[in-house]
């Protein structure tokens, strides 16, 4: 078939219109569903992802149809076998969109305020200068469930929720702090993602990238005990989060 | 609106509706007006053996069911809620008893209906006769 008669069917086959159609109509979804309350982090992460998802799967549906139909390969004649092709990159891009926004919704959904003039930032500006790095900002969420993470977009922050001020004592939370300095730190010297990151991949909640995430994890812990002098007070911060959920069940 | 999903009949007083915890709490709450987590825990440890987390679990149940209120507040340590009652004692014991015979009078329509008219009649009629 010449190339030119290829492309003109690439163009004017619906069945590609309705599958984008449905991949839309399905972020739109996932887009109503988020804003429902009373859904856990978790959902609210795995509907993110199926958002955005369902936003890239056209683009890379689209793009492929035009690349097999520009190479005159079989691949754009079957809707199937081109969804099939489109899933990988659509997955991909999304996963790498949701380490940027997923951080962003937590902070800029109305339900985080940055810290500044506190210890907190006190000691996160004595110690990013050890470390050698920025000082991260330092943002509180609004959620009375303990937890703390650390991210790098354009510039590092730790996120820290109130819920964990509320429950550790000062050494506890600096502990905490270090911890996710590390993370910080070790995102500078080599371009990869934090572990704490990786909990909101949809391969944390997949549970299948354990390993990677047990080793970033150990060196932080381990930069927390060399400052400190000791890890009790790293694992008094980690009883107590997990003696949070254990009573909230 | 206070939220209420059970009672325990076999309780008495707030014990009925909440935890020991939750009713110790408000307890702590209407005496002090606001405080925070560890404020209420010092207080509560002096009495019982609890756990700085159950407070916190305990609070954040409260807030869920419209019983306190929360703020955040920024201060030297970094960033606390802080509770407060939404209502006051009475106020809240009215909105639980709403509550409960809202839901019961939803659940059994004439029978509930029917039950309250023949006990309050017995009342005002035990009050004349000044019993």
């Amino acid at each position: 078939m010449p190339i030119d008669a290829c492309f003109v069917e690439v163009v004017i086959d619906n069945s590609k219109f309705i599958l984008a159609g449905v991949s839309v109509a399905l972020a739109v979804a996932a887009f109503t569903f988020l804003k429902m309350r009373r859904l856990s982090s978790k959902a609210k992460i795995g509907l993110i992802y199926a958002h955005l998802f369902g936003l890239f799967f056209p683009i890379s549906l689209f793009t492929t149809n035009a690349a097999c139909g520009f190479l005159c390969l079989p691949c754009f004649e079957s809707p199937l076998g081109l969804a099939v092709l489109a899933v990988p990159s659509a997955l991909l891009f999304s996963t790498v969109a949701g380490f940027v926004v997923i951080p962003l919704y937590f902070l800029y959904s109305g339900r985080s305020v940055e810290v500044k003039g506190t210890a907190i930032t006190s000691f996160i500006s004595r110690h990013s200068k050890t470390l050698g790095i920025r000082p991260p900002r330092v943002y509180a969420v609004k959620n009375p469930r303990p937890f703390a993470f650390s991210f790098r977009s354009f510039r590092s922050a730790i996120v820290i929720s109130i819920g964990m001020m509320d429950i550790l004592r000062r050494k506890e939370l600096e502990a905490v702090i270090l911890h996710e300095l590390a993370h910080v730190k070790s995102r500078a010297s080599v371009l990869k993602l934090s572990a704490s990151l990786m909990r909101f991949s949809p391969f944390w909640i997949l549970k299948s990238f354990h390993r990677e995430l047990d080793i970033e994890e150990a060196a932080a812990d381990k930069y927390v005990q060399i400052v400190q002098g000791t890890y009790k007070y790293l694992k008094g911060a980690k009883i107590k989060v997990n003696e949070y959920y254990g009573n909230e069940r | 609106m206070v939220m209420i999903e059970k009672i325990r009949l076999h309780k008495k007083g707030y014990e009925s509706v909440l935890s020991p915890q939750e009713s110790a709490i408000l307890g702590v709450l209407w005496n002090s007006r606001e405080a925070r987590v560890r404020d209420i825990y010092r207080i509560l440890r002096k009495r019982n053996k609890i756990a700085l987390t159950s407070v916190a679990v305990c609070l954040d149940r409260l807030y869920k069911k419209g019983m306190v209120m929360r703020q955040a507040e920024t201060g030297p340590g970094g960033v606390h809620y802080i509770y407060s009652p939404l209502k006051s004692k009475a106020d809240l014991d009215r909105s639980i008893v709403e509550n409960i015979v809202d839901k019961i009078i939803y659940n059994f329509g004439e029978s509930a209906v029917s039950y309250f008219n023949e006990r309050f009649s017995k009342s005002r009629r035990a009050k004349r006769r000044g019993i």
